[in-house]
């Protein structure tokens, strides 16, 4: 049976936490437009926009309850929520705490008018949400029957999940996770071992955090990369071995056994899953042979908790970016480098980062902080013969220095941060904002804040941005 | 049956369609969800022969994160002048479309501060045909 | 009450003699104080009138030619619907009698419950569609008992006294609430006939419902009030939703 679920970025739970509860003790009511994600086990919903209902004007004394959203609120709202192909949800408090339920008015109401809404919205999904202070209950009216929801996440530094009471989490105990249990505890260890996580690329930097994340007891990993293991890469490549990469055969004159040694080779994936299954056998681990920048790959990622973005590629850093954004699912993107003057040969300034992307304003959108270069994403696209013709510049057989202790910099903090994100265990008030890059020449670290566009395509708030619009917007992928 | 072309693309065929009114706008898809474009009857300058050309351009299935470039136009075009070709000018360079090689003189003029929420593909075509014209 | 069937059917025709005939005989109905009243036959006293209208003792009735010499009638006083069916009524204490008057009084033809009003007692099909603000496609019916009812053809008389009391079917305008095709009546409707059509017609909505209607852009009207009068076309586009009452 399908969990239903609801994603929200803080900063759009905030805005809301604050108009239902400003402290009077009353009750207030906004609208939420969502987009959606489908999937085999989870249909999530991902709040795009929060409309407040204002007092006095569209949330007045009711006809049958205590308060109402009115007519022209809801008609026009849901109105909205048919012409963008979005999921309309109706919010309001209770009071209490810990836990909440609708009330018969409420129940009613539903009855009344959500046929008619569920028409409006061309089969919506639609619902309702109630909350109180650190709990929320919903209802979702679909054409196939009316849903409970299961759980609403506040996507922010910390991850925090509301629920309509308190859940009962059966703690894990296991003796191999004694000492970091004595940290975030057995229910902590636990929210591990059910989540899903994605790494893209399972190279220098991908194999560090597959085997960082296996060890720590994460439930579910994917791991996708196209590439197989190289004589080059054994040197940064958790787990790999000389002998896997057949470079006496690759060496080799004759085409054939060239050819030979090319299949042989162990992809990059699925050494990364032998690793991971050594540190825990019970993990569930698909290794997928294949680019995220295939429609077929990016569909098994859209209901992860968290994305680790390790490849190097302009597609890769937008489908990520793309991901994070239009689906509500925290990321980060890790890197080094060693730049080399090609004229002197000069080491410059050698840095180790992990970049958190959040999807909320200045959360560290890659496109707003200017870390997707639009003239190598276009050349991406193109065939050799194409670049030839266009008299593509650039070095193909030059590649950039990479080191594996450089690379363990940013995967170990990069882990950390999902650990501490996904657990809750970052201390909001002292927690800085942006990221931290590692100068390691000058064994320093510094702090890069985060910039916004709000005409950004992706975590702006404009017509055109596909902020949480789930499945109803397109990713971008080639066909 | 040819390959869907994606939204944002067909979106950005549409307002050229709406750009350049007088013009043929003839589409042909690649295979990742983008489109070769070609728009007929361009004026580009007395100054070169001939003074009227198609443009042809691919927009990629990245687009509107993807810079539109570099522009064709007619094979063979000359200054009237007979003064040599301008930088960013490349005759006898062939576009290649969906592997099909088609006579062309090549513009290169790469947009280095892509705004992808402003710059469209009917905007960079407009800037590129500004550019030709004072040259 | 009289029934009419096709074996025998006894009816008071004009002249008020009671005969056997085969032939079906009209509906008749008339307008008191602007509301829609169906009546049993064309003849019929004062006091039935007032009677079937729902008004008491206190009252009088008034037909109306619009005039201030509209005539008035005694209970006892027999009414030919034929020569006029849309009254008024006046309490009893304040009428001033008057049996006669120059003007012609006014006629109310009757479709499918909706109702308009004219001096001209000889309408043809095409001046009734036009009146009623019908669709052209539209088959106007003589309301008989059915199945006798009669298409009244292209171009065919409807004199008023040959029965004003009619039926429509295949209407063609088509408009869509809430998303459902619903088929409307007339092209003059109230908000309340929408919403009326709408759930009769099987869509999820309440007659208490708040109405727009949707504009080109995609956008809504103001709200459309239960009594307010709006003209429909074809593919025209509602939406009709209610408030959301929470507690």
């Amino acid at each position: 049976m399908k969990r239903y679920t609801f994603s929200i970025s803080k900063a759009n739970y905030d805005l809301l936490h604050k108009h239902l509860f400003p402290g009077d003790g009353d009750e207030h009511g906004a609208v939420i437009l969502a987009g959606i994600c489908e999937t085999a086990n989870e249909v999530r919903f991902l709040a795009r926009e929060v409309i407040l209902a204002r007092e006095g004007q569209d949330f007045v004394p009711g006809r049958q309850g205590y308060r109402a959203l009115t007519a022209n609120f809801v008609a026009h709202l849901s109105n909205r929520a048919a012409n963008e192909k979005l999921c309309y949800f109706t919010v309001h408090n209770h009071g209490g705490s810990d836990s909440v339920s609708f009330s018969q008015t409420d129940l009613d109401s539903h009855a009344r008018g959500y046929p008619a809404l569920l028409d409006i919205t061309n089969g919506g999904p639609i619902g309702a949400l109630v909350f109180a202070k650190n709990a929320v209950a919903g209802q979702i009216w679909t054409r196939d029957g009316i849903k409970q929801l299961d759980q609403m996440k506040v996507i922010g530094k910390n991850l925090k999940r509301l629920f309509p009471k308190p859940p009962k989490i059966a703690g894990i105990n296991a003796a191999i996770y004694n000492r970091q249990s004595l940290f975030f505890g057995s229910v902590g260890q636990a929210r591990l071992a059910r989540s899903k996580v994605v790494i893209i690329g399972a190279g220098g930097v991908g194999s560090i955090v597959s085997e960082h994340i296996a060890r720590l007891g994460v439930g579910h990993i994917v791991a996708i990369d196209y590439d197989k293991i190289e004589d080059s890469n054994v040197s940064r490549v958790m787990g790999s071995r000389l002998w896997e990469c057949f470079s006496w055969l690759q060496a080799s004159r004759l085409p054939l056994l060239k050819k030979l040694g090319i299949w042989l080779a162990t992809y990059k994936v699925d050494i990364a899953k032998r690793v991971a299954k050594q540190a825990n056998s019970n993990v569930k681990f698909e290794a997928i042979r294949g680019s995220i920048c295939s429609k077929e790959v990016v569909e098994k990622c859209l209901d992860a908790d968290f994305i680790f973005l390790c490849a190097d590629s302009m597609q890769s850093r937008l489908v990520f970016n793309a991901l994070v954004h239009q689906y509500l699912i925290p990321g980060i993107q890790i890197g080094s480098k060693v730049p080399i003057d090609t004229r002197s040969g000069s080491v410059e300034n050698v840095f180790a980062v992990a970049r958190p992307v959040l999807p909320e304003a200045s959360g560290g959108c890659l496109l707003c902080n200017e870390l997707i270069s639009f003239a190598k994403l276009q050349d991406e696209a193109l065939t050799e013969k194409q670049r030839r013709q266009q008299a593509y510049v650039a070095d193909p057989l030059v590649k950039a220095p990479s080191v594996v202790t450089l690379n363990a910099l940013g995967s170990a903090q990069a882990v950390n941060y999902f650990l501490f994100n996904h657990l809750g265990l970052f201390n909001e008030t002292l927690a800085k904002p942006g990221y931290r890059m590692n100068l390691v020449r000058e064994n320093s670290w510094t702090t890069v804040a985060c910039k916004q566009n709000p005409d950004c395509l992706h975590c702006g708030s404009g017509n055109r941005s596909i902020y949480g619009r789930g499945d109803r917007a397109s990713l971008p992928c080639p066909n | 049956m040819s390959p869907e072309i994606k939204p944002e693309v067909a979106s950005a065929i549409d307002e050229i369609r709406r750009a350049y009114p007088s013009s043929e706008v003839e589409v042909t898809p690649d295979p990742d969800g983008g489109a070769y474009v070609k728009v007929s009857n361009l004026h580009i300058g007395s100054q070169f022969n001939p003074a009227t050309s198609w443009c042809l351009f691919r927009i990629t299935f990245q687009y509107p994160f993807a810079d539109v470039y570099p522009h064709y136009f007619v094979d063979g075009l000359q200054k009237v002048s007979g003064e040599p070709q301008p930088q960013g000018i490349h005759v006898g360079n062939p576009c290649d479309v969906n592997g099909v090689n088609h006579p062309a003189t090549m513009v290169s003029r790469r947009s280095n501060r892509l705004n992808p929420a402003t710059d469209t593909a009917a905007l960079k075509l407009q800037k590129v045909l500004d550019w030709i014209r004072t040259q | 009450m009289n029934t009419n069937n096709n074996q025998s059917t006894t009816g008071i025709h004009a002249g008020g003699a009671a005969t056997q005939t085969n032939k079906p005989q009209p509906k008749y109905a008339c307008v008191v104080g602007d509301m829609l009243f169906p009546m049993p036959r064309a003849k019929l006293s004062a006091l039935t009138i007032l009677e079937q209208a729902g008004y008491g003792a206190d009252f009088v009735l008034v037909r109306d030619h619009g005039g201030p010499d509209d005539v008035t009638f005694s209970d006892e006083q027999i009414v030919d619907l034929r020569e006029g069916n849309v009254f008024s009524v006046a309490a009893r204490c304040d009428h001033k009698p008057n049996s006669q008057c120059l003007q012609p009084a006014k006629l109310a033809y009757a479709i499918s419950d909706s109702w308009e009003l004219t001096l001209n007692p000889n309408q043809t099909r095409e001046s009734l569609i036009r009146l009623f603000g019908l669709s052209a496609e539209v088959e106007i019916l003589r309301d008989y008992e059915s199945p006798q009812d009669e298409i009244i053809g292209h171009g065919a008389p409807v004199t008023f006294n040959q029965g004003a009391v009619l039926l429509v079917r295949n209407l063609g305008i088509k408009v869509k609430v809430n998303n459902h095709d619903v088929h409307l009546v007339k092209r003059r409707v109230t908000g309340r006939e929408i919403k009326e059509a709408a759930v009769a017609q099987g869509v999820a909505i309440q007659v208490g419902f708040v109405l727009y209607r949707y504009l080109l852009d995609g956008s809504l009207t103001p709200a459309i009030g239960d009594d307010e009068v709006v003209t429909v076309k074809d593919c025209d586009s509602f939406n009709c939703i209610d408030q959301d009452d929470v507690s």
